[in-house]
Order: structure tokens, then sequence, then C-alpha cells
């Protein structure tokens, strides 16, 4: 279990409420269905990535989202200008502070959970991507299923009053199954496994979401979102980087790369590392970086500078690493130890 | 020991002072404290965090609130007392908290009925640290914590002040119980036990701390 309250957390209300997100993340919204999650990605006008999070429709009128840690006083104040602007008919509450968070991960979540609450747990009722709102251990609480993690896990929004109720309780009813809290760095390796990207990690003041393979998540046919008519130039364009995993030998065992160290191909600086870390799922070194195109080949070797001037070799790895089939966000293969 | 459905934002704070508890609105309170009365006379500070509050904000907010039978300030940035005990504060043009009295519980009933509202009425969760400052000196802090000159204010125009305090947003109340400063403030809980202990470092400084919850309520 990690605390993720730091998250920004933001409410939509009103009719006009998905047209508002249509236009200020790159997917789509108006069409998803109540009690479900989408990613959602920010871009500003020029197509820059600035901020992701989680959309949860909670009803038609009605939807929860989160940004990251550190944008969600600057997304609350633009989203807030954006709807002054607009003239939507759609409130927006910043809930930030007013709500607590908690990630509750791995095979055994459920088991922990349904001591908890009434709420139906099973992967038919509960899908992997649904949002519920229920009661857990008397608390008013917002589920959602999703996997940042990679795992079976459930993000449990509620008054921060009340957080340290829900901590002891989960706690409490994780005991027999070995609960324990994990922190931040564990988080980021986790979610490195699944090859998920950390908005300012992984991306820069330049990144668009064409660099950073995240072509899946802009709807280009959609009327109007901030960041598409720059993206309608740009896609024409040949990219100068894409984000790409990579890995290391099994068999390396010296000084690793470390993060922002660069790719050197014949002399020149053709990319850099964004993300590294030893997997022990994997038993090797995994990671991402930006590569120039021709170089972001799958099995393709490249060679990183370390900051004593050596290289070390890697290869272009397919994402996610660990789980690719996401196995692990279904019923079967819930009780199995490992992937 | 059951962990308590509600925790005040600066509920370990409170751990060290020698004081007496109460569960009050199923949140663990500090009632009295062993010197309450000799604090008083010079600057008290009080956890309210217990009282029950909920925001509303929208264009339809002060029909809605009419409706409901809240009385509604008139003016952006005043408050007025709700009919029971508690008050409605207008923060600027659309959006109110309101926070019960000891005896009533009204923002329960709103904010549940607000799970539900009418269009351009939006509930807002609030999980405040909400404090009240009390005695001769309070001005002596205030004057150290913000820039608003609060003495020039007319009390009887009831205003709301919404500034920044210590670099934290906040809601200030300024009133007088008995001739002397009562001011009620209320910031976002996550800023809690920063803006708590300072303010107390320095109402420690005028000779003043912590005093429970019945010196106020």
């Amino acid at each position: 279990m990690i605390d993720v309250g730091t998250l920004g957390k933001l409410e939509l209300r009103g009719t006009d409420a998905a047209e508002f997100l249509q236009r200020v993340y790159t997917g789509k919204y108006a069409g998803m269905k109540s009690g479900m999650t989408r990613y959602a990605l920010m871009l500003d006008e020029t197509g820059v990535i600035i901020d992701d999070g989680v959309i949860a429709r909670l009803a038609p009128d009605y939807f929860y989202f989160t940004t990251t840690t550190s944008g969600a006083t600057h997304t609350y104040r633009e989203l807030s200008r954006l709807n002054t602007i607009w003239q939507l008919d759609c409130g927006l509450v910043n809930v930030t502070g007013a709500r607590a968070a908690v990630n509750l991960a791995g095979p055994r979540s459920r088991d922990v959970l349904c001591q908890l609450t009434d709420l139906d747990l099973s992967n038919s009722t509960f899908p992997y991507l649904a949002v519920r709102e229920a009661q857990i251990a008397g608390i008013p609480a917002i589920v959602m299923r999703v996997g940042f993690v990679g795992e079976w896990s459930y993000e449990i929004h509620v008054p921060a009053e009340s957080a340290p109720a829900l901590w002891d309780a989960l706690m409490d009813a994780g005991a027999a199954f070995g609960i324990h809290p994990f922190g931040v760095e564990a988080q980021r390796l986790l979610r490195l496994e699944k090859g998920h990207m950390i908005v300012g990690q992984d991306t820069d003041g330049l990144t668009t979401p064409l660099d950073a393979n995240l072509n899946w998540t802009v709807k280009m046919d959609k009327p109007f979102f901030i960041g598409q008519r720059s993206l309608q130039v740009i896609s024409k364009q040949s990219p100068k980087q894409i984000l790409v995993g990579f890995i290391l030998d099994a068999t390396f065992n010296t000084t690793p790369p470390q993060e922002c160290h660069l790719i050197i191909d014949r002399g020149e600086i053709a990319g850099r590392i964004t993300s590294i870390g030893f997997s022990p799922s994997l038993q090797q070194h995994i990671g991402l970086a930006y590569l120039r195109p021709d170089l972001a080949v799958t099995g393709k070797p490249f060679s990183i500078r370390l900051s004593n001037g050596s290289l070390v070799t890697a290869t272009v790895s397919p994402i996610p690493f660990y789980d690719p089939e996401n196995l692990r966000q279904q019923e079967t293969i819930r009780e199995e130890v490992t992937v | 020991m059951k962990t308590p459905l509600r925790i005040s934002p600066i509920h370990s704070q409170l751990q060290t002072i020698n004081a007496t508890w109460q569960t009050i609105n199923q949140m663990p309170s500090v009632v009295t404290t062993s010197d309450d009365t000799e604090k008083i006379t010079q600057l008290g500070i009080a956890d309210l965090s217990f009282l029950t509050r909920c925001g509303i904000k929208g264009a339809n907010v002060a029909a809605w609130l009419e409706n409901q039978g809240i009385p509604v300030p008139t003016h952006p940035n005043t408050w007025c007392s709700l009919s029971s005990s508690g008050l409605v504060a207008r923060l600027g043009l659309n959006e109110f908290l309101i926070e019960d009295g000891l005896d009533s519980a009204i923002a329960p009933r709103l904010a549940e009925q607000c799970q539900h509202p009418p269009a351009k009425v939006y509930p807002v969760l609030r999980q405040d640290l909400a404090i009240a400052l009390l005695g001769p000196t309070v001005h002596d802090l205030l004057l150290q914590t913000c820039n608003i000159n609060f003495q020039a204010l007319n009390l009887s125009e009831n205003p709301v002040v919404l500034t920044s305090m210590m670099g934290v947003t906040m809601i200030v109340i300024p009133g007088a119980r008995s001739g002397l400063p009562f001011y009620r403030l209320w910031c976002d809980g996550t800023f809690g036990n920063y803006v708590w202990r300072t303010l107390l470092e320095i109402a420690e400084e005028l000779g003043g701390g912590v005093v429970g919850a019945k010196q106020v309520v």
C-alpha cells in the first residue's frame, strides 16, 4: 500500500463536463461510460505534454480526475482559466487537499479490500479500469481499479480527515496477507517495469506525444483539443527522438548508467536516458530513453556514455517489460505469484 | 483501539498538550487544557476542526441555499449566522462555506443534498484546519503573519477576508467577544501542521498558547 494523496484531485460537474474534458485532454471522454476510468494526457498549445492523470466518470455529468503531483496547482488554475473563457456549463472543484488517496496493490489486494466493504469486487462487476463509489471501513470512498504499478490494485480516495482510519483498517485487514507500505522509489520501479512514463521525468519542456510514444492517447479526429493544431503540423515532420524501452545485458554487473546519461552514436549525441533501474522481476537493468528514430528499433544495440566516459551497450526492448499481456489484471492469473 | 473516523489535521500536534479530550462529531478534540483561563488573558489558539462544515459553489448556489432555508449573506466576502448556530461565509460571489455550531448539523445535510445537485450548484468537500484565536494580543500575532490591517475593518459589516497568511491561502473572519479580538481562520488541512506550529510559536511568545474548544464554542 502506498500513499498517493499528493496527486492532484479535481471534480468537474455539469452538462458540459465531458465537452470540457474533450477540449482539455487529448482523449475522448464524451462517450465514456459512467463507472469507468481512462488515461488522460494534457498538452499545451505547442503540443508539448504538460500533465497527465486518470479521469473517472462517476455519472453522465460528474467526473473525478487526477493530475500529477507537481502539476496539481497549475492544472487547476489553467482549467479554471479555460472554464472562464469557454463559459461551458460545468463547475470545477479542487479537492487535492480535501481528499487523501492510497493505492492498495498486489495479488491479494482484493482479499484485503473485500473485508472492509460490501462492494462487489468480482472482476465481472468491478473490472479493470472501473470506478465505484462505496463505503470502505465505513468511510465514503471513490475506488478506482487502475494499475500504475502493474498489479491488481485499487486506488482509494477518501476525505482527508478519514485517511488514518482508512490506512489502519487496510493495514489490519491486510496483516494476514503480509501487507506492507511501499514508497515512491518502489512505485517508480514498478511502473518502469510496466513501461509507464512519468511526466517531467520521461518528458521535458519539448516532448510531444509523438516523441513519447503516446500516439494511442491522442484522438486527432476530435473537433478540437489544446495542442491539436500544433500536432497536426508536427505529425507531418519526422520525429527527432522517440521514447523506447531498453535493457542491459543480464550479466551486466558494474556501475549502471544513470538518468540523463547520453546515448552516443558514431561520436554524436543520439539520445538520453530518462529512467533506469534494476528490475527484481526480470533480474536485469531496464530503462526508458529517447533515441534517434533510426536507432529505435527493437533488438538494436546502442551505446550509453557513463560519467567516466566509458561506454555501456544496451538493447532496445519492447515495453512493458513486465506482464506485457496485462495478465495481472485478469482473474485467471491473480493467484499466481510470478509472471 | 480503533482509529477514529475523523482526525483533525493537527491531531499529532495536540498529543503533547496536557488536555482533556472529547470526541465531538466523531473527531477527538481538545476541550480544555490545564491553563486555559490564564492563556486567554493574552492569546488563546483553539482547534475547531471538529465542527462540521461544507462548501458549495456555482452560479445558482445563492438561490439554492435560500430554497434550503439557509440565510445567504447579501454581499460577497461577508458572513451571517445560521439560524441555530454556526455561520455562512460568502467567499467571493458564488462560493459559500457553511459551518455548524456545536449543536447544529446543517452542513452534513446540505452536503448530502448536494450529492445530486441542481444545475450550476457544485459541492465542495471541506477538510479544513479550523482555528479560533482569541485574546487581547491577537492583532500582534496577525501583524507578524499577514499583511492585512484587520483593525481597519468594520466588524459590523461582517467581513470575510480571503488572504494569504505565512504563504498559505486562508479564510479569516475577524470579530470580537466581550470587547476582545476573536478571530476564526480556515485553511487547507494539508498545510495544517505548518500553520498551527507557526501560529502557536508566536502565540507562546506573546504569552498565550493552546486553549480547549470549550473556551470558544
